[in-house]
C-alpha cells in the first residue's frame, strides 16, 4: 500500500486512541493529538493545532448530543460562560499566528504538566466522585467563572485544545456546579469554543484535509468505543496511565522546543 | 407566535450536534476512501486546490478533495448551527435573557468567521 495511506491509516488509529482516551478520561482528545502529530508525524505545530481543533469539535458534538438528551448539560450556564470563552478563543487564535512554534510548544507543555498534576491529585484522593445527575444547585462566583472561562478560551485558541481541563475545575471547584454537570456542560462548550478559533486556522490554511479527515474519523470511532469501555474500566487506572503519558509528552515537547526540533 | 418547551429546544440542539458530526464524518470518510480507490497519493500536508467557484460542481462530481473539504467545513459549522438553534429556541421559549446571551455568543462566533474570511 502507498506510504501516504499507511500514514493516513496511522492517523485513524491515533484519532481512535485520542478519542477513546479523551472519552474515558473526560478531558477531550486535543491534548493528545497536537503533541502526537508534532512528535510522531513531524507535522508543523500550527497544522497540528488546526487538526486538533477539528477533532475537539468532532468529539464534543457526538458526546454533547447524548449529554443534552440525558439532561446533564446546562445549556444556559454553557451559553453564559461561552460569552467570555469565545472572545478568549478568538484572541488566542489571532495571537497564535504571530507566536513561534517553540513558544507555543512550551505553553502546551505547561498545560500538559498542569493537567497531569490535576489528574494525579484527583486519582490519589480517596473515595469516588459523587454520582450526581444535576438536581438542584446554585451557581456561585459567576464573575470569577466568566474570567476563568475567558482564560480557558484563550488557551484553546492558542493551543488547539478545548479548554476542558480548565473549564471543568472552574465550574466544579469555584462555581459549585456538580461534577457530572460540569463535565457535560464543558463537553458542549468545548465544541463552540473550538469552532470560534478553528475558522481562523482554516482561513490561514492550517487545517490540512489529509491530516484532519483521517484523524477526525478515528476520533469519532474512538470516542464511541471509549464511551462503552468507560463503564467497565476503573477510572483510577486510566487516570494514572494518562497522567503518565501527559508528563512524558510535556517533557519531550519542552526538550524539542529547547533544541529546535520542530518541523518548519 | 409559536412557543416551544425547553425540552423541545434542547432536543433540536442535540439533533443538530449528532447529525452534523455524523454527516461530516461520512463525507470525510468517502473523500479519503475515494483518494485510495483512485490511487492518489497526496502528502499529508498537501492543500488541495478546490476553487470556491468550482466547489459545488466538484462536490457533485464526487471529487475526493471537495468531499473531504465539505466534511471538514460541515464539522466546523456544526457547533455554530447548535448555537443558532439555542438562539431560536430561547426566543421561542420567550426566555429573553438567555436569548440575548446566546445571541452574543453567536455574534462573536460569526465575527470570527467574518475575520477569517476577510
Amino acid at each position: 500500500m502507498a506510504l501516504a495511506f499507511v500514514k493516513a491509516a496511522g492517523l485513524v488509529v491515533l484519532g481512535m486512541l485520542a478519542g477513546g482516551v479523551g472519552a474515558l478520561t473526560g478531558i477531550g482528545g486535543g491534548i493528545i493529538i497536537t503533541p502526537a502529530l508534532t512528535l510522531l508525524y513531524n507535522v508543523p505545530i500550527h497544522y497540528a493545532i488546526g487538526t486538533s481543533l477539528c477533532c475537539v469539535i468532532a468529539t464534543s458534538s457526538g458526546a454533547a448530543a447524548n449529554y443534552i438528551e440525558q439532561k446533564l448539560s446546562d445549556i444556559r450556564l454553557a451559553m453564559t460562560l461561552e460569552l467570555t470563552t469565545t472572545v478568549g478563543a478568538v484572541g488566542g487564535a489571532v495571537v497564535a499566528g504571530v507566536l513561534s512554534r517553540e513558544t507555543l510548544a512550551v505553553f502546551f507543555s505547561v498545560l500538559l504538566a498542569y493537567a497531569g498534576a490535576t489528574m494525579v491529585r484527583r486519582s490519589l484522593k480517596a473515595g469516588p466522585v459523587e454520582d450526581d445527575r444535576g438536581g438542584c444547585y446554585k451557581v456561585r462566583h459567576l464573575p470569577l467563572g466568566l474570567l476563568g472561562s475567558g482564560v480557558a478560551g484563550t488557551i484553546s485558541g492558542l493551543l488547539g485544545v478545548g479548554g476542558g481541563p480548565v473549564k471543568v475545575p472552574i465550574m466544579y471547584l469555584v462555581m459549585g456546579v456538580p461534577f457530572k454537570v460540569a463535565s457535560a456542560t464543558s463537553n458542549f462548550m468545548i465544541g463552540v469554543t473550538a469552532a470560534a478559533s478553528a475558522f481562523i486556522y482554516y482561513s490561514r490554511g492550517e487545517v490540512r484535509p489529509f491530516i484532519t479527515a483521517p484523524t477526525a474519523i478515528g476520533v469519532v470511532l474512538g470516542a464511541g468505543l471509549g464511551t462503552r469501555l468507560m463503564r467497565r474500566t476503573p477510572s483510577r487506572w486510566l487516570v494514572a496511565l494518562f497522567s503518565g503519558i501527559m508528563f512524558y509528552l510535556a517533557v519531550v515537547m519542552i526538550w524539542k522546543s529547547l533544541h529546535g526540533g520542530f518541523a518548519r | 407566535m409559536l412557543k416551544v418547551s425547553e425540552e423541545q429546544g434542547q432536543r433540536a440542539i442535540a439533533f443538530i450536534l449528532r447529525y452534523g458530526s455524523k454527516v461530516s464524518t461520512v463525507l470525510m470518510g468517502v473523500g479519503v476512501c475515494l483518494l485510495a480507490v483512485k490511487g492518489l497519493e497526496p502528502s499529508l500536508t498537501a492543500q488541495p486546490g478546490v476553487r470556491p467557484g468550482r466547489f459545488l460542481p466538484e462536490f457533485l462530481r464526487f471529487d475526493a478533495a471537495a468531499l473531504t473539504q465539505a466534511g471538514i467545513f460541515l464539522l466546523l459549522l456544526t457547533p455554530v448551527f447548535a448555537v443558532v438553534a439555542a438562539v431560536v429556541s430561547f426566543a421561542l421559549e420567550r426566555d429573553y435573557k438567555y436569548f440575548l446571551i446566546s445571541l452574543g455568543v453567536l455574534t462573536v462566533v460569526l465575527l470570527s468567521i467574518g475575520f477569517a474570511i476577510g
